[in-house]
């Protein structure tokens, strides 16, 4: 049981480290900071690979537990007394963590795509302009080689 | 076979295009201060003339183009953009919202006075201490109850300060958001009929279509929503486009048709609606559980949702969640001290009860038993004391108000439902609400200034977009006064060229 509380502490805090990683790549975002954000995309694929890990931990300890692949609320419910209480409270710390972390990612993710848009819409803009100039100086070579013949 | 002053007309549609563009340039320069403004700017098409089937036509015949047209000024904006800016801004509004009203709560929550319900409790605690050392003396005893009447009052005054930052919010979701959304949808309307009447007479009427995104910027802060626009024939190959505005599935303008929100007030928390009649609808839907963004859903959740007194524990901690902790702990308080003052036969003699008459005892209706406060009860000091004549006798000893003081420090369960929310003390109860709320205002901060930020930034990038760049106009302007130059230089060219076919051609030897 304490094994299985301070994974979902670590679990609590991976997140709440994770929140405001993502908040750092927001920033780096919205400063067209490319050397801050890719430092945060490094540091977020090592956090991916944290997470897998802690997943796998917090799997193993349940099954040792008993509670394979039964939800949080769920091992909560077969809980009793003072345990009960403890879990319920961890529970909504990691609930409250995720809320954050997850709000935090998706706004990340937004300013992301507006960027990626905004830079696809100026070589778009580009392209066709390079299209025209090369419509250009093609139609003039033709007239030029017609004049010759 | 071309006509011989042809050119002059290419040279003149070339002259008024520049021109055109010219001008549009400075509406844009012009403009560059208006808020709402978009960046105008000409539609140029090339003109051709005698391309289709002709009974004379010639496999040897070239046609030239006869020069340009102005099709018409259109605005420059990217609907991405717009999109991804109106869900970011309604997320703004919810989160900016949720904090506005958690801030209210905090004042409330706040301990940093000193007659605080913390300090309260330890009073209590030493008033009983006091006691239990003079047993039987009613001094004590009513000291004991002058300090359970200043708590009592203080859950009182928590309370009905909740119900004021109730009542507030109650009164601006009545007659501030609502007056404010249904203002904005019945302006948007107006601008529709105005913005039809221009288009169906040719005009763009973009600076309409400027005010009415606007408006539609706004409303995406309070409910959040979708614009589309659906094209309609007005006959002879014209088409105009007409504007609807949906929130979820539901049509908040169409046209020349708004619909209207109504706010229900609830009796209880869960109650309280959000009705909306759709445009051109007759009836209304109650509409907030499709709210997905905005500050209509901010107050909406924080009037209806009561976190995990509600059942769920990832859900809002609105009012109600606040409130109904502020109950849990009167109701502990009550129910602990009297179940220490029953009788040995298990009778109440209730210390504290409800000032309504009613069985639940809430921080809003608890006070001082009647009978204790008017002193025909007293403090039970023992188990063994006897209860005769409505009183407790002394008996000497003390263990039930050294019981009570220590039920005061003791740990308890506080329970929403069946689920223990909280073990602890009143104190640490009553720290662990201010707690809970200060956690609840540092995300919601959080998450608005992540919302904030995003929003920014795409309004930055739309207005690259769609707001007047000088850098940008002064190219046009040096731009179109080349093309100007050139057209004039055409017209003189030609006025030449027709010069000596008038003048020197077919002269020679006269």
């Amino acid at each position: 049981m304490e094994k299985f509380k301070n994974i979902i502490l670590e679990l609590t805090s991976f997140f709440g480290e994770l929140a405001e990683l993502e908040k750092t790549k927001l920033t780096a975002i919205v400063d067209n900071n490319i050397k801050l954000l890719e430092e945060c995309m490094s540091k977020e694929q090592v956090g991916i690979m944290q997470l897998k890990v802690l997943e796998k931990h917090r799997a193993d300890i349940q099954k040792e537990l008993g509670w394979e692949s039964l939800s949080f609320q769920e091992v909560i419910h077969r809980l009793d007394g003072d345990a009960k209480e403890e879990f319920t409270e961890l529970y909504q710390k990691l609930a409250d963590a995720l809320t954050v972390f997850n709000n935090a990612a998706d706004s990340a993710k937004t300013a992301l795509e507006a960027n990626l848009y905004s830079i696809d819409a100026i070589l778009h803009r580009l392209r066709e302009k390079e299209k025209e100039k090369e419509n250009k100086t093609n139609q003039a070579e033709k007239g030029f080689s017609e004049k010759r013949v | 076979m071309r006509s011989t002053f042809a050119g002059f007309t290419t040279a003149r549609l070339a002259l008024r295009a520049s021109q055109k563009a010219l001008d549009v340039t400075g509406q844009n320069i012009a403009n560059i201060n208006t808020e709402g403004y978009t960046r105008q700017r000409l539609d140029l098409v090339s003109l051709t003339v005698g391309s289709g089937p002709d009974r004379y036509k010639s496999e040897y015949n070239v046609f030239v183009g006869a020069g340009v047209l102005t099709a018409g000024i259109s605005q420059i904006r990217d609907p991405f953009l717009d999109i991804r800016f109106r869900n970011e801004i309604g997320k703004v509004g919810e989160t900016e919202q949720r904090k506005e009203i958690l801030k209210d709560l905090e004042s409330i929550f706040d301990e940093v006075s000193k007659t605080g319900i913390q300090n309260q409790m330890s009073d209590l605690s030493t008033m009983l201490q006091k006691l239990s050392l003079e047993v039987g003396n009613n001094e004590f005893d009513h000291m004991v109850r002058a300090s359970a009447d200043v708590l009592t009052k203080m859950l009182n005054q928590y309370a009905h300060q909740l119900d004021v930052v109730k009542k507030d919010h109650e009164y601006n979701m009545e007659n501030v958001e609502i007056t404010k959304v249904n203002d904005i949808l019945k302006n948007i309307v107006n601008l529709n009929k105005t913005i039809k009447s221009n288009h169906v007479h040719g005009n763009p009427a973009l600076e309409l279509m400027d005010q009415r995104n606007l408006l539609i910027d706004e409303l995406a802060s309070y409910v959040n929503i979708k614009v589309e626009t659906e094209t309609v024939s007005i006959g002879k190959d014209r088409n105009i486009e007409l504007l609807r505005i949906k929130s979820g599935d539901k049509t908040l303008v169409f046209d020349d048709k708004h619909g209207e929100y109504d706010f229900e007030k609830g009796a209880g928390y869960g109650d309280y609606k959000l009705n909306l009649k759709e445009a051109g609808a007759t009836s209304a839907e109650n509409v907030y559980p499709a709210l997905t963004s905005g500050i209509l859903k901010a107050s909406m959740d924080m009037l209806n949702k009561n976190g995990e007194f509600g059942g769920t524990t990832a859900d809002t901690r609105g009012l109600g969640y606040y409130e109904q902790s502020l109950n849990l702990l009167a109701e502990k308080i009550a129910t602990t001290f009297n179940e220490l003052n029953k009788d040995k036969d298990g009778n109440p003699h209730n210390l504290f009860e409800a000032n309504d008459g009613s069985g639940d005892i809430t921080a809003k209706n608890i006070r001082v038993s009647q009978a204790w406060q008017s002193g025909t009860l007293n403090i039970k000091a023992s188990k063994t004391s006897e209860f005769v004549d409505g009183r407790y006798k002394n008996t000497g000893a003390n263990e039930n108000i050294l019981n009570m003081i220590k039920q005061i420090g003791d740990k308890k369960d506080y329970q929403a439902g069946t689920t223990t929310i909280f073990k602890g003390s009143f104190q640490e109860y009553f720290t662990n609400i201010g707690t809970t709320l200060g956690l609840d205002i540092n995300s919601t901060s959080s998450m608005m200034e992540n919302h904030k930020t995003v929003a920014k930034e795409v309004a930055n990038m739309r207005d690259s977009i769609s707001q007047v760049s000088l850098d940008e106009e002064g190219m046009n302007l040096l731009h179109y006064q080349k093309s100007y130059n050139a057209a004039a230089r055409l017209m003189t060219t030609l006025d030449e060229a027709v010069a000596t076919i008038i003048n020197n051609m077919g002269v020679v030897g006269r």
